[in-house]
């Protein structure tokens, strides 16, 4: 099966540590011995007795052989065959490394207390200098700074697989790797993408992470589209001003309700066909309320942005290349990202 | 009168260019169509008598594309023609008559299960496609001791592995194999071909087809509802049988776009 010099992927890598669990085997940091280039392993095992490569992992690596050129998603840099200690075929996927991801990125902020909104800050900055902590002047600075280009960065790449024809059907902070030094946001883990052409034909109906499934995904809508992916967006973005989860429901009722306690309970007025949907059924009816009690601190072109990112109606929510034009991202230096 | 003369042309235009099954599929449509036609004017009937809004928000919704599905870019064509490569096994089969034969009993099987299962045409689209390109690359045409067993067993891993891309739900390897064929294989060989299928077609497992460029032509024409559905579902039967006809010719990407025509011409109000 190993061609003649090429090197198996246990001679050509030296693992130096696991540092997480994949959609479907374990992630090791490691060093490449030919250039000592840092790497990310994810490991897949292939039981020979069962039923060959993951559908998973099949999408994954085709999928990332059309993206990976673009700078926002992570890039396959190879694919190796080996075998482990019992002798078992294992597949070890080569990613260029990342250091952090958005959810540690977002927990390591959550530890330093409330949050303040940037324009107050600076209004008491210019009058009190000296009564801030600076560290923690300078992380709320540093995050207020960071929101717009991580969030454009993240647009740009869902943009990017969108205009591919690739849905990724699980986009939350643990799947956008970033690089600390850089703040470079990379979108990662596409073990549930789908390559999708119209129509857009009846798809499982178990994908999404449940806070940042969409509520048509919740209701039973097996045609869906893009817009799953825009939704999961808006979440990710309440959650980096907030640095909580926007609905986190334990179920998937509780995080209908969740979203329909904000965003009011929907009726055939905003979001015609809800009630022809699989899943539908009498539920409390809630009235909106302003996005702005979710999200106290994101300024009012923000709420903008985020309030068109979580539209009930499917082809009435913001696409991701629509997104990227928003007047939000109007000050945002773009020449870098 | 002129349209149906010019339909006509057309038909004989594409007569030369395909094999009788071609024309047979064309007639058969047409039965098809009267067919649909009776059950849409059924449809309309009952939904005047009753005049609830429920009937006619379940028919209409059912078709409904959102926006961003028929969204269409400029430079969209031209990327799909970029990324098309040429298919490359059609000089070999015309010099390997054994390795011809054998491609054509594996297409044939591959069409089969993909019916019994009622798998989408894109999932046989991409099984074949799978196949054309092991087989090039491994150059069996130089092999004096070919196996058309080898064949078979690459398009079952094909099969399986196009399903898994496309399908929501793939039967087990052996399930797989529910048409009759020469040889049954076990899940181990199934599973080290696939791998060596993955291992030589680099992992792109989502190459353009002729389904890319419906895809792009729908959109561009604006099809909706009924009318779009309608229009992939013939384009679709007629590239499933340009696979099935005789002698197995090779698709390239773009004659998803040649097909298209008649289909066109038929659609017109006028």
């Amino acid at each position: 099966m190993e061609k003649t010099g090429v090197l198996s992927a246990k001679e050509a890598f030296e693992k130096l540590e696991k540092v997480g669990e994949g959609t479907y085997g374990k992630v090791y940091r490691a060093r490449e011995k030919a250039t000592g280039k840092i790497v990310a392993l994810k490991k897949t095992r292939l039981h020979e007795d069962e039923e060959g490569v993951p559908p998973t992992t099949l999408r994954e690596v085709s999928i990332l052989r059309m993206l990976s050129r673009d700078p926002h998603v992570v890039r396959l840099m190879d694919v190796k065959q080996g075998q482990n200690k019992e002798g078992k075929t294992v597949l070890y996927l080569v990613f260029e490394y990342m250091d952090t991801d958005l959810k540690k990125f977002i927990r390591s902020f959550r530890q330093s207390g409330e949050t303040i909104p940037p324009h107050i800050i600076k209004v008491i900055l210019s009058i009190c200098p000296s009564i801030f902590n600076i560290r923690f002047f300078f992380v709320h600075l540093f995050l207020s700074i960071w929101l717009q280009s991580l969030m454009y960065q993240l647009c740009k790449g869902v943009a990017f697989c969108h205009g591919h024809g690739i849905l990724h059907r699980d986009l939350k902070p643990h799947n956008l790797l970033m690089d600390r030094k850089t703040m470079m946001l990379k979108i990662a883990d596409l073990g549930l993408a789908r390559a999708f052409t119209v129509p857009i034909k009846k798809y499982t109906h178990e994908i999404l992470t449940l806070w940042y499934r969409a509520p048509e995904v919740l209701l039973g809508a097996t045609h869906y589209s893009m817009a799953v992916d825009m939704w999961s967006v808006g979440c990710i973005f309440a959650e980096l001003v907030t640095k909580q989860a926007l609905f986190p429901g334990d179920s998937e009722l509780q995080q209908l309700l969740h979203i329909f306690r904000l965003l009011g309970t929907p009726n055939e007025d905003v979001w015609p066909g809800v009630s022809k949907l699989m899943n539908w059924h009498e539920y409390p009816q809630w009235n909106p309320q302003s996005l702005s009690t979710a999200v106290p601190s994101l300024d009012e072109l923000g709420l903008d942005l985020l309030s068109q990112m979580l539209k009930y109606e499917p082809s009435k929510r913001i696409s991701a290349k629509k997104a990227m034009e928003h007047v939000y991202f109007d000050d945002l230096d773009k020449r870098h990202l | 009168m002129p349209l149906d003369h010019h339909l006509f042309l057309e038909e004989i235009k594409m007569a030369h260019r395909y094999p009788k099954p071609l024309l047979d599929t064309l007639y058969c449509l047409k039965d098809h169509i009267h067919w649909e036609e009776e059950q849409v004017e059924d449809d309309e009937y009952s939904s005047s008598t009753t005049t609830t809004i429920t009937n006619t928000n379940t028919d209409t919704s059912s078709v409904v594309f959102l926006e961003h599905d028929l969204f269409w870019d400029r430079e969209e064509l031209s990327s799909l023609l970029a990324k098309e490569h040429q298919n490359q096994l059609s000089n070999t089969l015309q010099k390997n008559l054994v390795l011809a034969s054998s491609r054509q009993e594996a297409v044939e099987w591959i069409l089969k299960v993909n019916a019994h299962y009622s798998f989408s045409t894109l999932t046989a689209v991409l099984a074949v496609n799978y196949l054309d390109r092991f087989l090039f690359s491994f150059r069996f045409q130089n092999d004096s001791n070919n196996n058309p067993w080898l064949t078979q067993l690459a398009a079952v891993a094909c099969l399986s592995l196009a399903a898994k891309v496309e399908e929501t739900h793939v039967p087990l390897f052996v399930d797989l194999q529910v048409e009759e064929s020469k040889y049954l294989f076990e899940a181990k060989a199934v599973n080290r071909m696939e791998i060596l299928v993955l291992s030589a077609l680099g992992w792109q497992m989502n190459p353009v087809t002729p389904l890319s460029f419906l895809d792009y032509i729908t959109r561009k024409l604006g099809l909706k509802g009924y009318l779009c559905l309608e229009f992939l579902r013939r384009c679709e039967t007629v590239l499933l049988s340009v696979f099935a006809g005789e002698g197995g010719r090779m698709l390239q990407a773009d004659d998803g776009g040649c097909v298209w025509v008649p289909m066109r011409r038929e659609n017109d109000p006028s």
